[in-house]
């Protein structure tokens, strides 16, 4: 195997007073190597955006995080904020949630997409930047300000800038939520190309199942600001081992029988002020025994790869 | 922005200035106009020939500055409650009626606002007083003409946005007379707006009334108020400071308070609207 | 664009001739000028002919068009004080009033934008508590007194600026100051809160997760979009210092509007205040008109 590009260890952001914080992502540790696709998948509120921020820093003032995050031997959360900033876009690239606003109304494409590339020193113009995330007609957007683009090309735009300079990590926090269904797959598409055309590693948070289905090597499921199981694509879908993992695959609308099945998880996501000193997950859990409330489940491994955060894992399988 | 604490300290001195306003005299160690001739322009206590029987000094005529501040707070006060009040209550009038109403009526009333709106607003008040005369009976008039047409605007969107709500629309139906709807369910949630709008206000026609004393079109002698003794004291600016500086600090003083105790009313009730 | 551009047109002709019947029902109220005007000694024919050469027999309506007419034809009576048409008065006066005004914009936005900015970037420090403090400040003073201030301290007690006139740049500084420093509080204050909301938006987090540096979010982006609002609120502004330059012209002996329409009150010059109050409200609108239009072309989402 080789030198993972990013190793999380324990990374916990916490927000509030110091003696009773709140942990939106609490112990979360993970490896991504280079030319991977990792998806995490969770209900909003899971955790998963604040994970994200966290990589690059950009949390909020109010927050802390602790933990370990090291990106190509360099340990992010230590980093000078005038390094991070060098890393963020130039090796780090991200693409944030909503594609209609995440453009500025009032300059020209050409313009955004050149501020880009001249802060990085890139030979492209913004026509080539733009050619190669597949925009149509390059040459015409250039001159046009972003609310004359439709979400899917405004999408292109921001995913051209994010990797203007091939990053080698890309981070895209809901990147298709926003866009119509038929656009969702041109960008799925996209993403995939650069991976493959530039070996960038990238991680997709979603809460669409089929977007990381189709699109990611592994899978990290997030409940309640834990991960509470990941493994290879394949088996996260074929052979679940946590029943919040279950519940969320139950819960995808699916046809059968000319019929719109959808199985929701009972219960309400918990309050992240108000958690049970056990699994977060056992209020909801058809599994749950005393111990589940009782005590925090640790790390099983279920298979290659695949861990789970659950005390019920054994019998589950 | 700061959380909401309560301005204790603007809060104080607001109601001590209404309470000086309502008790003048008494409260004043001389009259106001009572003349002294051994004492003229004494400096405030504390500088060479000043004296602890005249706090803040007197002026040319030996008049104590102190007492003169204090009938000038009346005036002042006066003025601006009146102005605040009465104007309050007729563009809430009318922005009822307007919103109500709509149509014709409407499209009237809101030209209406929009004409005395149009003009900077001492420019209006100038000429209304042109028009009215000057003195404490007429000032209080341009003020009122120079300040309604706000609580019409905002008391009218008000309407037009609470008329959809579904607990008016079913009062409607069931036949309840608009007045009443007007009263019972409008008003209440408008309440906090206007609220906001009259104590801002207060400092607005502070500053009003006093630009007008000053320029001589407002309060006349023998009434007094703080723009008006200041422009009385201008004369001596060079050599008595006293006699422009008190006047001056007892304005900003009664604004800033105001004004403070108005925007954390604002930020209370209403965070993100500006008004 | 163009059915907004002719509402907006539209709506600004009714205020205008709402006000011009405003106008004119307060110089009506102001009772019959002629005494004020005819020498006791004139006799009723002298007073009668007044009356007929004026207008002021026939009935209300009809004086009212005849009243308009004359405005329409840039016709705004005589000055009684000064037998002259109170227009070119006026006209007079407008320039010095301008500049004035114009420059002490300009005061105003270099204090108050650059605070604003300071004080939305870095909130919660000392430099934001300064900028709320001197806003109160700026909003609670008068101009006249803040005028005064200024010349007891830089034309009394330190002799280093004219304290009246007009006509030389020396002349301009303390007018200019007192009334930049008073519009340059709120516009601290409305750059303050739309630079914040700017600074929130998601184009900003963006622009962060793509390594911009941040002068250039702050001061490009940040601020293009902050300028929109503000630019709007610049025309409200500029009545504001209207209102401002007539008391602060007044301390200053400065030959200007409101130096003018404040002579023409205490003589009772009532044609010189209609003029000076309509021409005024004409421009403020005017000003707010162009800006709206101005708008348009900053935002290229209006433009399209």
């Amino acid at each position: 195997m080789t030198q993972p590009l990013l190793t999380v260890r324990d990374l916990t952001v916490s927000f509030g007073p110091q003696a009773q914080p709140v942990r939106a992502v609490a112990e979360a540790s993970f490896d991504l190597h280079p030319g991977e696709i990792l998806g995490i998948a969770g209900e909003s509120g899971s955790g998963k955006t604040t994970l994200c921020s966290a990589l690059i820093r950009t949390l909020p003032r109010a927050a802390r995080a602790q933990g370990e995050v090291v990106f190509d031997g360099r340990s992010l959360l230590d980093l000078p904020e005038r390094e991070m900033r060098g890393l963020r876009g130039r090796e780090i690239g991200m693409v944030l949630q909503n594609p209609m606003t995440s453009l500025d109304p009032l300059f020209t494409i050409g313009n955004q997409v050149n501020e880009v590339l001249r802060e990085r020193g890139a030979r492209d113009t913004a026509v080539e930047a733009l050619r190669r995330v597949h925009l149509t007609a390059p040459e015409l957007r250039v001159r046009q300000y972003p609310h004359q683009l439709s979400g899917g090309m405004r999408q292109r735009v921001l995913v051209a800038m994010a990797t203007a300079t091939a990053p080698r990590l890309l981070i895209a926090d809901e990147p298709t939520t926003a866009l119509d269904a038929s656009i969702q797959d041109e960008i799925l598409l996209l993403f995939r190309e650069i991976r493959d055309t530039a070996g960038t590693a990238i991680i997709i948070v979603t809460h669409d199942l089929a977007a990381i289905r189709r699109l990611s090597d592994r899978v990290i499921v997030m409940y309640a600001g834990r991960i509470v199981e990941e493994g290879p694509t394949v088996r996260i879908f074929h052979a679940p081992r946590h029943p919040y993992t279950r519940g969320l695959l139950a819960s995808v609308p699916r046809i059968e029988d000319d019929e719109v099945v959808l199985q929701a998880i009972p219960g309400q996501v918990p309050n992240l002020a108000e958690l049970p000193p056990g699994c977060a997950f056992a209020d909801r859990c058809p599994l749950a025994q005393d111990r589940c409330r009782a005590e925090r489940p640790g790390e099983t491994s279920v298979g290659a790869r695949h861990r789970v955060f659950c005390w019920q894992a054994e019998q589950g399988a | 922005m700061p959380p909401a604490r309560l301005p204790i300290l603007a809060i104080a001195v607001c109601v001590l200035l209404i309470v000086a306003a309502l008790l003048g005299g008494v409260l004043a160690p001389y009259a106001a106009d009572e003349a002294d001739f051994g004492a003229v322009m004494v400096p405030p206590y504390g500088l060479e020939g000043g004296t602890v029987a005249h706090l803040l000094g007197t002026d040319q005529l030996g008049r104590d500055m102190l007492s003169r501040l204090i009938a000038g707070t009346r005036i002042s006060m006066l003025t601006a409650g009146a102005a605040v009040l009465v104007a309050g209550t007729i563009g809430v009038l009318l922005g009822l009626i307007a919103g109500y109403l709509g149509g014709l009526v409407d499209a009237a009333i809101m030209r209406l606002v929009d004409a005395f709106l149009a003009l900077p607003f001492i420019l209006m008040a100038l000429a209304l007083v042109a028009a009215l005369g000057t003195g404490v009976g007429n000032i209080i008039l341009v003020m009122i003409l120079t300040n309604w047409a706000r609580y019409a605007r905002l008391v009218r969107s008000e309407v037009l946005s609470i008329k959809r709500r579904d607990f008016v629309l079913l009062a409607r139906v069931a036949g309840v007379r608009p007045l009443t709807i007007a009263m019972r369910h409008v008003l209440p949630n408008a309440q906090t707006s206007i609220l906001v709008l009259a104590v801002l206000d207060v400092g607005r026609a502070i500053i009003l009334e006093s630009s007008l004393s000053f320029l001589g079109l407002g309060i006349q002698p023998p009434d007094m108020s703080w723009g008006l003794i200041l422009a009385q004291g201008r004369t001596y600016m060079g050599i008595a400071w006293w006699l422009t500086v008190w006047p001056g600090l007892a304005i900003v003083l009664a604004v800033v308070c105001f004004n403070t105790v108005g925007e954390r009313l604002r930020v209370k009730f209403d965070p993100r609207g500006a008004l | 664009m163009g059915s907004f551009l002719y509402r907006r047109v539209g709506q600004t002709l009714i205020t205008l001739l709402l006000l011009t019947l405003l106008i004119f029902i307060l110089a009506r109220l102001t009772g019959d000028p002629t005494p004020l005007i005819m020498p006791s000694e004139a006799t009723d024919a002298d007073r009668a002919f007044f009356r007929e050469h004026y207008g002021l027999d026939r009935s209300l309506p009809e004086q009212y068009f005849v009243f308009l007419g004359n405005i329409l034809q840039g016709d705004f009576g005589v000055s009684f004080r000064y037998r002259e048409p109170a227009l070119g008065l006026v006209l007079q006066a407008i320039g010095p009033t301008l500049q004035l005004s114009g420059l002490s914009m300009l005061v105003a936005i270099a204090i108050g934008v650059p605070m604003g900015i300071g004080a939305a970037v870095i909130p919660e420090s000392w430099f934001a508590t300064s900028v709320r403090f001197y806003a109160s400040l700026g909003q609670a003073m008068p101009s006249f007194w803040v005028a005064l201030m200024l010349i007891v301290l830089f034309a009394i007690t330190l002799p280093w600026f004219p304290s009246s006139g007009y006509g030389t740049a020396a002349n301009f500084v303390l007018p200019a100051v007192t009334l930049g420093f008073y519009a340059s509080a709120s516009i601290a204050l409305l750059t303050w809160a739309n630079m914040t909301e700017a600074l929130r938006s998601d184009f900003v987090q963006m622009q962060r997760v793509l390594g911009i540096p941040r002068r250039l979010i702050v001061l490009k982006h940040a601020l293009r979009n902050a300028a929109l609002p503000i630019v709007t609120y610049l025309g409200l502004q500029f009545g504001l210092l209207l209102s401002g330059a007539v008391v602060t012209e007044r301390v200053f002996s400065w030959p200007g509007i409101g130096q003018l329409v404040v002579d023409a009150i205490l003589n009772r010059d009532y044609p010189l205040v209609q003029a000076c109050v309509l021409l005024t409200a004409l421009l403020f609108i005017a000003i707010n008109l162009a800006i709206d239009l101005l708008y348009a072309v900053l935002d290229p989402r209006i433009r399209a």
